[in-house]
């Protein structure tokens, strides 16, 4: 190592002694132009001026080469850059958008006159035998089996089991589930059970002379051993009386869409004696129409 | 060898001064020829590069050069037009010529002499009214045909052995 230094050290030192004439020309030639750049007369502000015009062109020269030469870098960069601020923007858009759904949960947990625990579906299993959700609420919160679940647009389910920290919830989609329902316009009664569609359930025991129509509101009925009177569960999409029995055959759209259920509140009253229980439908959020 | 170097560059830098002297005291005052004049350190620079090298031309060009700098106000520009003449001089270098031929030296300060004008007047004409060819014509010709002839005078009135005392020695200039 040190003797290849030393080479080194005495090839410059050769070269200076051979070169020394050109270089001793140069540095003296260097110097004479730094001096006549002290000069302050019209020969070197032209100068000066060309000088800084021919800087400013080879400057952009150098930085379109070397834009040119690192782009690949540079587009791997943005890329990244591109890739992260897309990630805060879905993360930001979430955010807005779970924002926009809490205020409307609270603003339904506000007005609506049972007490409530807001709780966050943290699972969902869709089992074919035992549709439930997870909530990220327990025993330690009030929760307790057999309390209704319910959303600002109706009824969700009940409470099947619970620890101290969670609690598992069977939903309307599950093939166990019942419900007794009446028709909001009529208050004909009947039962609501799951028959495999999502998002839709069937309303049994109406007869088929009764008057049944589409867009008809179905609500929990006063028979319902668990529920209040009253929630919503949804709206009247098919009679049909072509088929065999004494009853109609009638498929309910559901309040709640279960494909985007985040929040649910789970009611912790299950006393059926409370007086502001009638009407509680009207705190539920409208259906949209039929076509 | 040692001695001998010292006593060069002594007498370079002395006749540099002296010659300085007489040119701002006297050649420019009473010898000029309307606007021509001859350049005793041109004559200098030209006769060390010529003599001593490239590496003592260029230097004492330039230290002439920023002399006469001094007196114009135009730092840089007479020292860059002197280190080119001495630098220059140096390709002009044949012994037996120029002890032989008494108008060789004469010649190559003329030749310098355009050199040193040209690159003097280019820098002076630019941002101005004035060609720089009419001014390299009518001056630079005049300047250079004038310091031709006092090399010529010099040159003649040089001891021989004077002129063999200043001669390039490799391991000298080294």
């Amino acid at each position: 190592m040190i003797w290849q230094f030393r080479n080194v050290v005495e090839n410059f030192k050769q070269a200076l002694t051979t070169y020394r004439d050109y270089l001793v020309f140069l540095l003296l030639i260097i110097a004479s132009l730094l001096l006549l750049q002290t000069n302050e007369n019209p020969q070197m502000t032209w100068v000066r001026q060309r000088v800084l015009f021919v800087a400013a062109l080879l400057g952009d020269a150098v930085y379109d080469v070397h834009g040119s030469v690192n782009t690949g870098e540079t587009i791997d960069r943005l890329r990244r850059e591109n890739m992260e601020l897309y990630k805060k923007n879905i993360a930001l858009e979430d955010a807005y958008l779970e924002n926009i759904r809490l205020r409307h949960l609270l603003n339904f947990e506000q007005r609506f006159p049972l007490p409530t625990v807001p709780a966050k579906v943290v699972l969902k299993d869709n089992d074919p035998y035992l549709s439930t959700l997870t909530l990220g609420k327990g025993r330690t919160d009030g929760i307790r089996v057999n309390q209704a679940v319910i959303t600002s647009k109706g009824l969700v389910g009940k409470i099947l089991s619970t620890d101290s920290r969670t609690s598992i919830c069977e939903t309307l989609q599950d093939q166990q589930f019942r419900v007794a329902g009446k028709i909001q316009r009529t208050r004909f009664e009947g039962i609501v059970f799951w028959e495999g569609v999502r998002n839709e359930v069937g309303f049994y025991g109406i007869l088929k002379n009764l008057d049944v129509r589409l867009g008809d509101v179905v609500l929990t009925s006063e028979y319902s051993q668990y529920f209040q009177p009253n929630f919503k569960i949804g709206i009247v999409t098919e009679v049909n009386n072509e088929v065999e029995g004494l009853f109609k055959s009638i498929r309910v759209r559901t309040s709640v869409d279960f494909g985007t259920l985040e929040e649910v509140f789970v009611v912790t009253d299950t006393s059926k004696t409370i007086p502001s229980r009638r009407g509680f439908e009207s705190y539920f959020e409208d259906q949209p129409k039929l076509p | 060898m040692r001695r001998k170097r010292n006593q060069l560059i002594l007498a370079i830098v002395v006749s540099g001064i002296v010659l300085h002297v007489v040119q701002i005291a006297f050649v420019d005052n009473f010898m000029a020829i309307g606007t021509a004049s001859p350049d005793l350190l041109l004559i200098l620079t030209a006769f060390v590069g010529m003599r001593l090298g490239q590496f003592s031309g260029s230097l004492t060009g330039f230290s002439a050069g920023l002399l006469q700098d001094a007196g114009i106000h135009f730092f840089g520009l007479l020292a860059l037009s002197k280190t080119w003449v001495g630098f220059l001089a140096r390709y002009f270098h044949a012994e037996k010529i120029l002890l032989a031929e008494k108008f060789y030296f004469p010649l190559v300060v003329f030749v310098l002499s355009i050199v040193h004008d040209t690159i003097r007047y280019i820098i002076q004409t630019l941002n101005s009214n004035v060609a720089f060819t009419t001014l390299l014509w009518e001056r630079g010709v005049a300047d250079a045909s004038y310091s031709a002839v006092v090399a010529l005078l010099i040159w003649w009135v040089t001891p021989d052995s004077w002129i063999d005392f200043v001669k390039f020695n490799k391991r000298f200039d080294r």
